[in-house]
C-alpha cells in the first residue's frame, strides 16, 4: 500500500537547489527566497545560522527504510551549533514527530540542507509544501486501516488527496496555510473540529461516505468546525476540497496574516452565509469533476468495536493482527531509536510504520507471536510502549528550544510533568485524560483540546518577568466537540503541581462518569480559581520563579522574532499567475467536457489575471476587470513581445462566436496558454542565468559571449583591483572576463578581494613566469 | 557611468575599493552637486572632504572676507588671504586639492528673494551659517524646493548635525518641527562673545561631509529623524530621535508658513561669521 504513492518529486529538489545557489550568488533577494525555502519545508528557527527541515508525511505513513535514511540525515546534518552563541553545548541530534504527523530535524545548516533534502528524495520522502502557505500534511487517525471502529481505511484517502492537491496551482498561493485530515470514524481521532477541512467516514443509509466538517482551528483563537456536509459520496471528496480551498484563496485575507486563516472567513459569513458561499464555489467546479474517474474505492467496512485501547500500549487491530502504541518523549527518536524502531518492524515481520499527531509512534500489523520480540528491541533503546495514549503522553510543542514565537521552554514543563502523569496513570478514572503543553498562544500543542492544557504566557510579577502557563480544562478536538476552558495563569515552576491539583480535584469532585469539561463548566470559572489559588505567584519568590523549566539564563523575550509559519507571501504577480494558471486547468477541464461556454469565461478570467500581474511591476492594480486591458497598453505598449501575445489574446476572445463556440474557445485556449508561458518566463522566481540582475541604479550592458581580457600586467595593488571593478561594473551579471596579473601581491589577492565582493573565479592560470590569468564572472553588481 | 581618466583611477582607488561605493559611487559623486551656506569653521572641512570625495559641482555662499580671527578654525583659509572674499579663497584651495572640482561662488548674502533659484540646480545642501534667521530661511527654501538639508551649529564646546529631508521621509522633521520660530533677540549671545573650539569646528564639519557622502550614495543609515550631538568636553556623541512635528508650521498638517518670509536680524555683528 505504501509504494503506491510516491509523493516525493526530484525535480522539486533540483528547483531548490537552483534557487539556493541563485541565493548564495546574491542574485535571488533574501525576500524572495525565504517563501522559496519555506516552500521546501526549510524553516528558519529561533537561533540564528540553522534551519529546520521537515519531511511530510501523509497520514503519518512511513517505512522502516525511510526512517533509517532519517536516523542518517539527523546523524549526518542535525545538531549543528547556531551561529549566534546562544547555545553553550551543542544540541542533541534527534528526529522530532509533530502534532501533524511530520518528521522533523532541527539545527541544520543551510549548506547542509541541500544533502538533506537530496537523502529524503533517493528514499520517496518529500518536504514539499510542509511549510509555508499551502496545504499541509493531511493527517488521519494513528490507527488508520486497523482500528476496528473504522469504516474506512481513510490512509488511502488521505493520500490520495495528498497527491491530487501537492504542487496544485490553487495551493501555490494561498493566503495562509490549509490544514486538511480524516477520520475513520465519529471518534474522530483525526481531531476534524481543528481543521480547515475534516473527513470523517461513515455509511448512511447503507451508502459509504463522508460527513465533513470545516472553518475549525486552534492559535490564539480558537474556533471549532462547522458541519458542512451531513454526507457526501467517496467520489465528492475532491470537489469539497476544491470548494474549500477556492474559499481560502478568495476570501481569507491577504493583508492581515493573523486573520488569514478560513476560520475567520466563517466567523465573517456565519456558518449559514460560509455553506451558501461554498456551495457557489462547488457549482463553479462541479463540471470539471465531471469525469473523476481516477478514484478508486477505499476498502469499506463495519465497523465491529470500539477504539481499542490497553494500557500496555498494543492492541488488537481489526484484521487480528496486533499494532504496538510508542510513547515517544516530547516526539523526539535519537538516530540509534529511529533505528531501533525500524528493526523491531523488521523483526516483527512488517513494513507499516505510522507517526502520530501525539507526537509518538506505531509499529502496525505485527503478528500476535511476534510481538514480545519487537518490544524488546524497542525497550533496549529506552522505548516503551506503556505510556502511548494516556496520561503520561505528554504532548508539548518545541517552544523556545527552537521556535522563533515561542514564549516559554514547554519541552522543560512536559519533561517536569511527564514523571507526574506516569505516577496519575495508574489511577483508573484519570488513565485517559490528555495533557498538552504549548510555549505561546498559538496553541501547536493543542492545548485547547486537551483535557488539560497549559499555555506559556510572559507574566509581570513585581516588575520583573516571570514565565507563566495558563491552564485550560476540558477540551477535544473532536467535531462538534467544546473547546477547553481558559482558566488562570500561574507561575510556570508551579504549574506542574498546579495540573496536579485540578486533576485530584476532579477525580474527587466528578459526578458519576462526568467528563472533564462537562464538571469544569459546573464548577464554574471561580470553581476552578479557588482550586488554583494557592498557586498564585508571589512576590516574595520572584527570584526562584524568574527561571523557566530546563533554562539557565532568566526569563526573557530576547529571543522572541517573527515566525515564518505564517511564509511571506510571494510578491503580487505571482499570485495573479498563479490565478491565470487555474483557470486556465478549470478552462481545459471544460473544454474536454465539451462546455464551452463555461470554458470562455474562465479564459476570460484567465486573461484578466494574467493582464493584472503584467501591470504589477507597473504599481497598476485597477478596481474593475474592465479597465485592466486598456491600462495593460497604456503602460506596456512598447514591450512587442507581450503585446504580440496580450493582441493574440484579445482577439480570440473577441472572436469567440458564442452561437458556435468551439472553434474561438479552442483558439482562445492555445493563444492564452501562449501568453502564460510567456509570464512563467517573465517572472521566473529562480532568474535565468544569463538574465540582466535587477539593480535599478545601473546600466547594464548585453552579456557578450566573447570574454574580454583585461591586461593588468606591471599593475601593482591595489590598482589592479581598483580597475577590474571598474571594468566590471557595467558589464551584465552572468558576463565573463579574463584579467591578467602579475605573479605574488596581485594574484594572492585581487581573486580572493573579487569573491569577498561577491564576483565568481571560475579559472586560474600560470601563463607565464610572472604572470597569472584568471577568468572572472560577474555574479553580482560590483 | 563615467569613464575615468587615469588620473582619476588613481584619485579615487581607495573609494572605488570600498563595496558600498565601487566605480559606479564614484561616478554618482562626480556628477553630484552640493551647495554650501557658509564657508567658515563647519564650511572649511566639508568644503575639504567634498572637494576631496570628487564631489563634481560644489557652490558655497559667503558674504565675508578672511579675517585673522577666522584662522583658529576655518582652515579652508591662511594667512596669506586675509582681506580676500572668502568664496574665493575657498575656490582656491579646493581647485588645489582637486582639479575636478567646479567652484560655484556667491559672493553675497543669500535672501529669501535669491535663495529658492539659486538652490534649485543642486542636489543637497549643506548649511554651515552662524545665525538663527539663515537656518530658518535655508530649511524653508529647501522644503519648498524639495532638496535634502544637512544641518550643523555649535556654540563652545557643543556640535550638533542633523539632516532634514520631509519631502522624502514622511516621518522625518524640518528645522522647524525643533524650533518653530527664531528665538527672541537678546537671549542668544552673540557671537564674539560666545568662544568656540576650532577643533571642534572640524569635528561637526567633517560629520556633515560624511552624511553628505552617504546621502549622495545613498547608503546607510541617514541622520533624517535624529540629532547627531558632541560634548567635546564629555567626549560623547549622543544619537537623539527628532520626530515631525503635526503642527510645524511650515510641513506640519496645518501649515502656515506657505512661502519664503522675511527673516529678522538676531545676531548684532554682520552675517555670515562663523
Amino acid at each position: 500500500m505504501t509504494t503506491e504513492f510516491d509523493f516525493a518529486q526530484t525535480s522539486d529538489v533540483d528547483e531548490f537547489e537552483a534557487g539556493l545557489k541563485a541565493f548564495l550568488a546574491g542574485t535571488m533577494p533574501e525576500e524572495r527566497f525565504t517563501p522559496f525555502r519555506l516552500q521546501m519545508g526549510v524553516y528558519g528557527q529561533r537561533q540564528e545560522g540553522v534551519q529546520m527541515v521537515r519531511a511530510k508525511l501523509p497520514g503519518g505513513v512511513m517505512t522502516p527504510d525511510q526512517l533509517d535514511v532519517i536516523a542518517e540525515c539527523v546523524e549526518s546534518y542535525a545538531g549543528a551549533m547556531p551561529t549566534d552563541g546562544t547555545l553553550t553545548e551543542a544540541p542533541e541530534k534527534v528526529a522530532h514527530v509533530t502534532t501533524r504527523q511530520d518528521i522533523q530535524a532541527n539545527f541544520v545548516k543551510l549548506e547542509d540542507v541541500l544533502p538533506f533534502l537530496r537523502k529524503l528524495d533517493a528514499v520517496g520522502l518529500t518536504t514539499r509544501e510542509a511549510c509555508g502557505n499551502t496545504v499541509r500534511n493531511v493527517t488521519t487517525c494513528f490507527l488508520a486501516g486497523r482500528c476496528p471502529a473504522e469504516h474506512a481505511d481513510v490512509t488511502i484517502h488521505a493520500r490520495k488527496f495528498t497527491e491530487f492537491f501537492l504542487r496544485h496551482p490553487l495551493g501555490q498561493q494561498f493566503p495562509r496555510k490549509f490544514k486538511v485530515t480524516f477520520s475513520g470514524c465519529a471518534t474522530d481521532c483525526g481531531l476534524s473540529g481543528m481543521h480547515d477541512a475534516g473527513f470523517i467516514a461513515t455509511h448512511k443509509d447503507g451508502k459509504p461516505g463522508f460527513q465533513v466538517w470545516a472553518a475549525g482551528g486552534l492559535s490564539s483563537q480558537p474556533m471549532g468546525a462547522l458541519l458542512l456536509e451531513e454526507f457526501i459520496e467517496e467520489s465528492e471528496l475532491f470537489i469539497v476540497g476544491e470548494a474549500l480551498m477556492r474559499m481560502h484563496f478568495k476570501y481569507s485575507d491577504r493583508k492581515r496574516r493573523a486573520r488569514a486563516r478560513m476560520k475567520y472567513v466563517a466567523q465573517k459569513l456565519g456558518a449559514e452565509g460560509f455553506i451558501e458561499e461554498y456551495r457557489k464555489q462547488r457549482a463553479v467546479i462541479e463540471k470539471t469533476h465531471a469525469d473523476d474517474s481516477g478514484y478508486s474505492e477505499a476498502n469499506w467496512r463495519t465497523p465491529t468495536a470500539e477504539l481499542p485501547f490497553s494500557d500496555s500500549g498494543v492492541v488488537g487491530q481489526h484484521n487480528g493482527k496486533s499494532a504496538i502504541l510508542l510513547n515517544l518523549f516530547r516526539g523526539d527518536m535519537t538516530p540509534n531509536q529511529c533505528r531501533a524502531v525500524a528493526n523491531a518492524a523488521r523483526a516483527a515481520g512488517t513494513e507499516e510504520l505510522r507517526v502520530t499527531a501525539e507526537q509518538g509512534m506505531v509499529i502496525a500489523d505485527v503478528d500476535g507471536d511476534r510481538v514480545e520480540a519487537a518490544l524488546k528491541i524497542l525497550n533496549d533503546a529506552g522505548l516503551t510502549s506503556e505510556y502511548a495514549r494516556g496520561i503520561a503522553d505528554v504532548v508539548a510543542c518545541p517552544g523556545t528550544e527552537t521556535c522563533r514565537l515561542g514564549i516559554t521552554s514547554s519541552r522543560g514543563l512536559a519533561a517536569a510533568l511527564q514523571p507526574l502523569m506516569a505516577d496519575l496513570k495508574k489511577d483508573g478514572t484519570l488513565a485517559g485524560i490528555t495533557v498538552k503543553a504549548s510555549g505561546c498562544q498559538h496553541s501547536c500543542g493543542r492545548h485547547h483540546i486537551a483535557d488539560l492544557g497549559f499555555h506559556g504566557m510572559a507574566k509581570k510579577v513585581a516588575g520583573q518577568a516571570v514565565p507563566h502557563y495558563q491552564l485550560h480544562v476540558g477540551g477535544s478536538g473532536v467535531a462538534g466537540s467544546p473547546l477547553a476552558f481558559a482558566t488562570d495563569p500561574v507561575p510556570a515552576k508551579y504549574a506542574p503541581e498546579a495540573g496536579i491539583s485540578v486533576l485530584n480535584a476532579y477525580k474527587a469532585g466528578r459526578a458519576g462518569d462526568e467528563s472533564m469539561h462537562d464538571w469544569a463548566t459546573r464548577l464554574g470559572k471561580e470553581g476552578i480559581s479557588e482550586i488554583l489559588a494557592p498557586f498564585k505567584a508571589d512576590a516574595g519568590e520572584v527570584e526562584g520563579l524568574i527561571y523557566d523549566w530546563s533554562e539557565n539564563e532568566a526569563f526573557n523575550t530576547k529571543g522572541n522574532k517573527k515566525g515564518e509559519c505564517a511564509g511571506a507571501v510571494l510578491s503580487m504577480s505571482d499570485a495573479l499567475i498563479s490565478e491565470a494558471e487555474y483557470e486556465l486547468l478549470i478552462a481545459r477541464a471544460h473544454t474536454d467536457a465539451m462546455f464551452w461556454t463555461e470554458a470562455f469565461t474562465a479564459l476570460r478570467r484567465s486573461a484578466i489575471s494574467a493582464a493584472r500581474a503584467f501591470l504589477v511591476p507597473f504599481g497598476e492594480a485597477p478596481e474593475e476587470d474592465s479597465e485592466v486591458f486598456g491600462l495593460l497598453v497604456a503602460n506596456a505598449g512598447s514591450d512587442a513581445e507581450l503585446m504580440k501575445h496580450f493582441n493574440a489574446v484579445q482577439s480570440a476572445l473577441m472572436g469567440v462566436d458564442l452561437g458556435d463556440p468551439a472553434p474561438g474557445v479552442t483558439k482562445l485556449k492555445s493563444v492564452q496558454t501562449a501568453w502564460l508561458e510567456l509570464a512563467a518566463v517573465r517572472f521566473a522566481a529562480v532568474p535565468a542565468e544569463a538574465s540582466e540582475s535587477e539593480a535599478e541604479t545601473s546600466v547594464q550592458g548585453e552579456v557578450s559571449s566573447d570574454v574580454e581580457l583585461l591586461d593588468l600586467s606591471g599593475v601593482a595593488c591595489p590598482m589592479n583591483f581598483v580597475k577590474t571593478k571598474i571594468k566590471l561594473s557595467p558589464m551584465a551579471v552572468g558576463s565573463q572576463l579574463d584579467v591578467i596579473l602579475d605573479d605574488g601581491a596581485p594574484i594572492e589577492n585581487v581573486p580572493l578581494s573579487l569573491e569577498e565582493q561577491g564576483q565568481t573565479i571560475l579559472a586560474k592560470d600560470k601563463i607565464s613566469d610572472s604572470q597569472w590569468k584568471i577568468r572572472v564572472e560577474k555574479s553580482t553588481q560590483i | 557611468m563615467i569613464d575615468f581618466t587615469e588620473k582619476q583611477i588613481e584619485r579615487y582607488s581607495r573609494h572605488i575599493i570600498l563595496p558600498e561605493v565601487g566605480a559606479e559611487g564614484q561616478s554618482k559623486l562626480l556628477e553630484s552637486k552640493v551647495f554650501m551656506i557658509g564657508a567658515g569653521g563647519l564650511g572649511s572641512p566639508v568644503a575639504y572632504y567634498l572637494a576631496a570625495a570628487g564631489v563634481g559641482t560644489i557652490g558655497i555662499a559667503d558674504a565675508d572676507v578672511v579675517d585673522s580671527s577666522n584662522l583658529q578654525r576655518q582652515i579652508l583659509h591662511n594667512e596669506d588671504r586675509i582681506g580676500m572674499p572668502k568664496v574665493e579663497s575657498a575656490r582656491e584651495t579646493i581647485q588645489a586639492l582637486n582639479p575636478d572640482v567646479k567652484v560655484n561662488t556667491y559672493n553675497y548674502f543669500v535672501t529669501e528673494d535669491n535663495i529658492r533659484e539659486i538652490i534649485r540646480e543642486y542636489d543637497l545642501i549643506i548649511d554651515g551659517c552662524d545665525n538663527f534667521p539663515t537656518r530658518f530661511l535655508v530649511n524653508d527654501a529647501c522644503y519648498f524646493e524639495k532638496k535634502p538639508l544637512i544641518s550643523g551649529a555649535m556654540f563652545r564646546f557643543e556640535g550638533q548635525v542633523a539632516t532634514y529631508k520631509p519631502h522624502v521621509d514622511k516621518e522625518g522633521p524640518c528645522y522647524r518641527c525643533l524650533y518653530p520660530e527664531p528665538p527672541p533677540t537678546g537671549l542668544v549671545p552673540s557671537c564674539s562673545e560666545a568662544g568656540i573650539l576650532g577643533a571642534l569646528a572640524g569635528s561637526v564639519g567633517t560629520i556633515q561631509a560624511v552624511e553628505a557622502v552617504k546621502e549622495l550614495l545613498g547608503i546607510g543609515d541617514s541622520l533624517s529623524g535624529k540629532l547627531m550631538t558632541f560634548d567635546a568636553l564629555r567626549m560623547e556623541w549622543k544619537k537623539l530621535k527628532l520626530r515631525k512635528d503635526p503642527g510645524c508650521p511650515l510641513c506640519g498638517e496645518n501649515a502656515t508658513i506657505t512661502d519664503l518670509v522675511t527673516y529678522e536680524q538676531a545676531c548684532e555683528l554682520q552675517l555670515g561669521h562663523s
